[in-house]
């Protein structure tokens, strides 16, 4: 087998799989039963299947262990309690981390061992050791029998029982069948049974091995019957335990007779304790399967393609910028027309290329359910997590991004924010903390906000530890901006304790950087005693972003338009020194001018005619630049700043005309 | 001229697998189904010379699928791929109409073997 070709089809598929599996414990948790416990039952029945397939033969035992706890629950053999519940998302945590391990070690008892049938244990639907039948089976060959015909299974048969069917089935093709040694043959668990046939006739043999898997065939005459008896009383005792009566009760005899007919209540019976067959008809919201024709729009896509694809076109943009830009110069008329189109229908490929990366918020953020029931349970406060705007589509890339500081904003919340029941109750609030994560989509910008209606953050003991710090603190009203400046130093906590959960050095610092990295912003909006907002404003996408270029002295940069307000011209404004520096007067309001020439330290001919004004929360600021040039289409690159480079810029990018400009933050700016 | 067969599997991993399997043998996939709704309608459409129908799967189970099959085609040959512990579930299976059944995890030469038993 080839193990590297189907380990990404694994992953893919367990990564979907234990997904289901916490959130059918989830809501088995809220009281809820119905499809998304039967569909965590499957998902721990294919994780078991597919994880055989690789060899990883511990995490089939795992998952085959969920798979019949799910199994027991949904039959209601099982009853359910927050203890129980607690097991079972420990055992799926421990199917997690075996997943990993099998997955990183490239298998446990080595790759390509898998499928050995040999290896499989023999489950005859029962317990498969002590026969723990009150009743010893009555044997005797049925009268009228005309041969007594004994079939020996293979060795490596792993489903004995099925395999008598099988034989039975074949048989009666042929030849009346009057019984069956043992009687109940989907009972039996060793290699050997007996059929009897009222009649002889050719091609038995043939019809038996027909079933496959078949070992051995003797035919026994009336006058070996007696002989055989024994044989017949020894194969009739390899059974399993005889399994609880079915849903309507009916306890099945152990008649000869009645063992195989059609209607008889014998598999049926074992098989209610089996699957529910047929589910609820409408849409599984597990992402994998939908029903009838809408299953044939979408496909699978490896997801490393799209990115090298999405790579690539973006490439291919650019270049067909410089391309127009070079044909428009080269003054032949026909070139900068099809350069023109070619610009046109690459920014349709790449809107396209970008539709295929999005997906909806769901995907990842169904995650943080089971993040947020762990974390107020570690913490001991009682949480309503609500998510709103699953449906959202994001960028993969982007979503991926946010886990981990989203991750950490929950878990501040749940342990700084929200109060224990005791307090809320003191404080007149519902007793259960409420925690929102909304999700909305802007025009070119996604913004995400957490939301807790807990205590609020307490400004002073900010300022207070902000001071012992030595972090500068304005002078002023203490903003929900500065809070959140002073909260982003690295460093400074409020909480009496560090707790294990929130406290593990990912700080706001880093949850503020990585979201800047990403080309967006950060906001709060805090109110003692009411609650905490943490807004995160983000690009749609992170690959191809809308740029102003614009040009300070003799250089040229750029500044992604999701921060930028509005452009002006600064001939025309009022531009007034005051104490605290320039400020340009933009429609009444005062907007504090920045300019670049002095903060990139450049000197030139020309002078600063426009300003672009950047916002950030409620902070707004003008940054003068000699001219605007434009707005295009950038793909935005990492680069290694050389020691000493100013940390205004987030990365480097290629401009149509070929030249490489560097980006500018103006969050850091302010 | 190839025989054809439609694989019914709600894992796409197993999908690919059996696929890949038979396939190599030189049979003709023409179809999968991810659920026992979308079995019984490829069937109608495709009239595959053989079809592989895993047991669990969403929106009608494979059970379902077989005996809705074999109902509307009685020559319909289905070969149950099952997993482990599921033995009650394929007895079943063959009284609904499935002619053999492999087990999970599968050699390819078992089920090419039981492949060859179905399609006699």
């Amino acid at each position: 087998m080839e193990f590297e070709r189907y380990l990404d089809l694994y992953i893919a598929e367990t990564e979907e799989h234990l997904q289901t599996l916490n959130r059918g414990l989830l809501e088995l948790e809220a009281g809820r039963r119905g499809e998304p416990l039967d569909a965590a039952f499957r998902a721990a029945h294919t994780i078991k299947g597919v994880s055989a397939m690789m060899g990883f033969d511990h995490v089939a035992e795992l998952a085959h262990a969920l798979e019949d706890r799910l199994d027991e629950i949904r039959a209601g053999r099982l009853d359910v309690d927050a203890e129980l519940i607690d097991v079972l998302l420990a055992e799926v945590d421990a199917l997690t981390a075996a997943i990993e391990r099998a997955i990183a070690e490239g298998g446990e008892s080595g790759a390509g061992e898998a499928g050995d049938a040999a290896d499989v244990a023999v489950d005859a639907g029962g317990a498969p050791d002590a026969a723990e039948d009150d009743a010893s089976p009555q044997v005797m060959v049925p009268e009228g029998t005309a041969v007594a015909i004994r079939v020996v299974l293979d060795a490596e048969c792993a489903l004995p029982a099925a395999r008598a069917a099988l034989v039975v089935k074949n048989l009666q093709a042929l030849v009346p069948v009057l019984g069956t040694a043992p009687a109940e043959y989907w009972e039996l668990v060793g290699r050997e049974v007996w059929v009897f046939a009222g009649e002889e006739a050719d091609g038995l043999e043939a019809a038996i091995r027909a079933a496959g898997e078949v070992a051995t065939v003797e035919f026994l005459g009336p006058e070996t019957f007696e002989l055989i008896l024994p044989a017949i009383v020894a194969a009739a005792a390899e059974v399993a335990p005889s399994p609880a009566p079915d849903e309507d009760g009916a306890v099945r005899d152990g008649d000869e007779g009645a063992a195989f007919d059609d209607d008889a209540a014998g598999p049926q019976a074992v098989a209610s304790a089996g699957v529910s067959r047929t589910g609820p008809q409408g849409g599984e919201d597990d992402g994998g399967t939908t029903s009838g024709a809408q299953a044939q729009r979408f496909m699978r896509v490896d997801r490393r393609l799209l990115g090298e694809l999405t790579d690539h076109i973006n490439d291919i943009v650019v270049l067909s910028r410089t391309l127009q830009h070079r044909a428009s110069e080269s003054g032949n008329e026909l070139l900068a027309r099809m350069a023109d189109r070619l610009v046109l229908r690459m920014r349709e490929v790449s809107d396209l290329v970008l539709q295929l990366r999005l997906v909806p918020a769901s995907e990842v953020f169904d995650r943080l359910p089971r993040v947020v029931r762990d974390a107020s349970r570690a913490l001991g406060k009682e949480v309503d997590f609500r998510v709103e705007g699953r449906d959202v589509e994001l960028d993969r890339d982007v979503l991926e991004e946010l886990v981990d500081p989203l991750v950490h904003l929950l878990r501040n919340a749940i342990d700084h924010g929200l109060e224990s029941r005791a307090e809320r109750e003191a404080a007149g609030k519902p007793a259960r903390g409420r925690l929102e994560l909304v999700v909305v989509r802007e025009r070119s910008s996604v913004r995400i906000e957490v939301r807790d209606d807990g205590r609020g953050i307490a400004r002073e003991k900010v300022i207070e530890r902000a001071r012992a710090l030595g972090i500068e603190v304005p002078d002023g009203e203490v903003t929900d901006e500065v809070v959140l400046r002073l909260l982003s130093h690295p460093g400074l906590t409020t909480a009496q304790q560090v707790s294990g959960v929130s406290g593990r050095g990912v700080g706001m610092d880093a949850v503020v950087n990585r979201i800047r990295a990403l080309g967006g912003a950060v906001g709060l909006q805090t109110s003692p005693g009411v609650g905490t907002t943490f807004s995160l404003r983000l690009p749609i996408t992170l690959s191809l972003m809308q740029a102003l270029r614009i040009r300070v002295a003799d250089e040229e940069y750029a500044i992604p338009v999701t921060h930028v307000a509005e452009a002006v011209d600064l001939t025309r404004e009022r531009v007034e020194a005051r104490d605290t520096g320039e400020v340009v007067l933009l429609r009444g309001r005062t907007v504090p001018l920045v300019r670049l020439r002095t903060v990139l330290g450049l000197e030139g001919a020309g002078a600063e005619t426009a300003a672009v004004v950047a916002e950030l929360g409620e902070r707004r600021a003008a940054l003068a630049v000699d001219e605007l040039v434009g707005r295009e289409q950038i793909v935005v690159e990492g680069f290694d700043a050389a020691a000493g480079t100013l940390p205004i810029f987030s990365g480097a990018a290629l401009l149509a005309d070929g030249r490489p400009a560097l980006v500018l933050d103006p969050i850091s700016v302010l | 001229m190839a025989k054809t067969v439609l694989i019914c599997d709600d894992a796409i991993f197993m999908r690919t697998m059996i696929r890949d399997i038979l396939q190599q043998a030189g049979f003709d996939v023409v179809g999968e189904a991810e659920t026992g709704a979308q079995a019984v309608e490829r069937y109608r459409e495709l009239k595959p010379d053989l079809v592989t129908m895993d047991i669990v799967m969403p929106d009608m189970g494979g059970i379902d699928a077989v005996r809705q099959i074999v109902a509307e085609d009685p020559d319909a040959k289905i070969l149950m791929c099952s997993a482990m512990g599921q033995q009650a579930l394929v007895i079943e299976a063959i009284q609904a109409g499935a002619r053999d059944f492999v087990v999970k995890p599968f050699q390819p030469s078992r089920v090419l073997e039981a492949v060859q038993r179905v399609l006699g």
